[in-house]
């Protein structure tokens, strides 16, 4: 099924239609929100959002892009929105630990997607939000600086630790298996 | 982008998680339910207008009621009228203030019954009813009468029998010496008696006295001026005087916070050190309605601006320097914060004429239209956020506040009045959203001053 057709199909009310949208997107976009959210659960509700807004929105999607990367687009935007407000709630966040860097960077090879969405889901969520945005999105420190409304050299500075984290983390997690 | 980024990247990029297989049917019953909500909106919001326009409608109908019968009094109309006052005047002049109740009583039937086929035309009925009031012509006691004058005297707002009742006055004043230079109050003593035996006529009057305000004051001297008289010209807004009001109002602001968690009593706390509210200012633009009772309706519209400054060091500040050196260590912040609240006053209150000043009390809601925020604020894990228009701590729309004021105007001239107004709003509802854990609620109080022109 082409995306035209599941866009037409969606917007005319087809709940089968809807139902291969979703299929089609969910697992990317559910590694979107893992790489935003504390955890699982966060990220399903991350996802349940952003759905909602998808087939909300849909009838203004124009097609200048892809399908997908607009849905992304919604996923990131409302991520980000969550968590703002959760740095605001009860919920205890992981507090990380600085550990020394000195990783060869081929050790990601060795693992999983899985286990590093994990890590990358631990991380303080300053860090993360820089690093998904920069490395996962593709935004610059300027468009960052503008988005979470800080410093560009602010958002240089979080994303050099946010670096050093991940790479100490990713060490952490090799040994484990050594 | 470094390799690093870019492993990772290609590494998870078109990775597809798991997802649990009841989040489709989640998502579904989600849908549903914000279809259901906002069915139920668009039906109570359908109300609310049906609502809107019943006031609307309802409040045009009285109002034109009042404008259309006095507004278009033509010259045959007023004779005619005219005629009518000079036949209760020739019954009146039958009137001995030492009569027996039962020859009242044979002269007000004589008049009822010429009253009859005269109250048919409603229009007519209005106006007559004006100057029947003010010359008492349903109740033939002269001690009625006197109060009667004395309430119209209070009557700001100028109506058919007001006027006559001036006209009526002023010819007194140029037939009795005895009242000249007296105050209303013994004016209306005096002119009482000589309205009705003096039989005046109306042959040399052509038209209607505009209303000036300060001639109703029972305390001020009679000043009449013939000159004053505009030929033909009904008072446009009766029973209603209008005003419009520009001000400014210098304010103090304090806000109240409630945890909804003891967890964070802590930060609450923290908030209170951080943040301390400065000035603020509001310009409003109001336009009152005032009936002659006294009794007042004021719709318009406000800006208000608090100002507060969010002082915090943060102990573990990084940034990296242009040569790319990470900075860490103690960082002041130090920013002045906006809030600015767009509003819709509805008030209502009373207002009273001493001397040359109007007193009035005030109190109503203002509804919120939206509410504008920028600056930095603490968040609860010791960090510090921005305050945006995105629903995140503030809410965009903050709802009704209660108001109040005691206002005083000085009359500066007939149309122009000083205002001063010492006031309070509270916000009746919290201004944070629901899932921050404090509530907000600000306690705003000053001084507007500015100036009521008289429409």
């Amino acid at each position: 099924m082409s995306e035209k057709e599941l866009i037409d199909g969606c917007l005319q009310g087809d709940k089968a239609y809807e139902l291969a949208l979703y299929q089609r997107y969910a697992g990317k976009m559910m590694t979107v929100c893992r790489l935003y959210a504390r955890h699982k659960e966060e990220a399903e509700d991350l996802l349940q959002d952003s759905f909602i807004k998808v087939f909300l929105n849909l009838p203004k999607f124009q097609n200048n892009g892809s399908l997908e990367g607009w849905i992304r687009r919604i996923v990131v935007n409302t991520a980000l929105k969550h968590v703002k407000k959760s740095s605001f709630k009860k919920e205890e966040i992981g507090v990380a630990e600085y550990l020394d860097p000195g990783i060869a960077e081929t050790i990601i090879s060795k693992l999983s997607a899985d286990e590093i969405i994990e890590i990358i889901s631990k991380l303080p969520t300053g860090y993360k939000i820089v690093f998904n945005l920069y490395a996962m999105e593709g935004y610059s420190h300027k468009e960052i600086g503008e988005i979470l409304d800080i410093k560009e050299s602010t958002s240089r500075s979080q994303l050099v630790k946010a670096r050093k984290l991940l790479k100490s983390q990713i060490d952490k997690t090799q040994s484990c298996f050594l | 982008m470094k390799r690093f980024d870019k492993e990772i990247k290609n590494k998870i990029d078109s990775f597809e998680s798991p997802v649990a297989s009841d989040l489709w049917s989640k998502i579904e019953t989600r849908r549903a339910v914000n279809e259901l909500e906002k069915g139920i909106m668009k039906k109570s919001s359908k109300v609310l207008t049906i609502i809107l326009i019943a006031t609307l409608l309802i409040s045009g109908g009285i109002w034109s009621y009042y404008q259309i019968d006095l507004e278009n009094v033509t010259s045959d109309e007023i004779k005619e009228i005219q005629n009518k006052i000079e036949e209760k005047a020739e019954i009146q002049s039958k009137v001995n203030p030492t009569a027996s109740i039962e020859k009242l009583q044979e002269i007000k039937i004589e008049e009822n019954t010429k009253d009859n086929a005269f109250y048919e035309n409603p229009k007519k009925q209005i106006i007559s009813n004006n100057i029947a009031k003010n010359l008492n012509a349903e109740n033939n006691s002269l001690d009625i009468s006197r109060k009667t004058y004395k309430n119209t005297a209070q009557n700001r707002n100028g109506s058919i029998g007001d006027i006559y009742n001036k006209l009526t006055l002023g010819f007194s004043s140029n037939h009795a010496r005895t009242i000249e230079n007296s105050s209303l109050q013994t004016v209306v003593q005096t002119a009482t008696p000589i309205v009705v035996k003096d039989n005046i006529t109306f042959q040399n009057f052509s038209g209607i006295l505009p209303t000036w305000p300060h001639f109703y004051n029972p305390s001020k001297k009679l000043k009449l001026n013939r000159s004053e008289i505009v030929c033909g010209k009904a008072p446009k807004n009766y029973p209603f005087t209008y005003y419009v009001d520009f001000g400014f109002s210098p304010e103090r602001t304090v806000k109240y916070l409630t945890v909804k968690d003891s967890y964070f009593e802590g930060y609450a706390e923290q908030r209170n050190a951080t943040e301390g509210f400065h000035f603020a200012y509001a310009l409003n633009t109001r336009l009152s309605m005032v009936h002659y009772t006294g009794l007042t309706f004021k719709i318009g519209f406000q800006f208000q601006q608090t100002n507060d400054f969010f002082e915090y060091i943060d102990l573990n500040y990084t940034e990296e320097a242009e040569d790319g050196e990470i900075i860490t260590g103690p960082y002041q912040i130090a920013k002045y914060n906006r809030y600015k609240s767009f509003d819709i006053p509805l008030m209502v209150g009373y207002e009273i004429d001493i001397n040359n000043f109007t007193f009035a009390l005030n109190t109503g809601i203002h509804m919120n239209l939206f509410y504008d925020k920028s600056g930095y604020i603490l968040t609860p894990d010791e960090s510090w956020s921005t305050i945006q228009n995105d629903n995140v701590v503030y809410k965009n729309w903050i709802g009704t506040s209660w108001v109040a004021n005691i206002g005083a105007y000085f009359h500066l001239n007939n149309r122009t009045q000083l205002m001063m107004e010492p006031h309070f709003k509270y916000s009746l509802s919290s201004m944070t959203v629901k899932d921050y854990p404090i509530e907000q609620r600000n306690f705003s109080t000053g001084m507007r001053l500015g100036l009521r022109f008289r429409m």
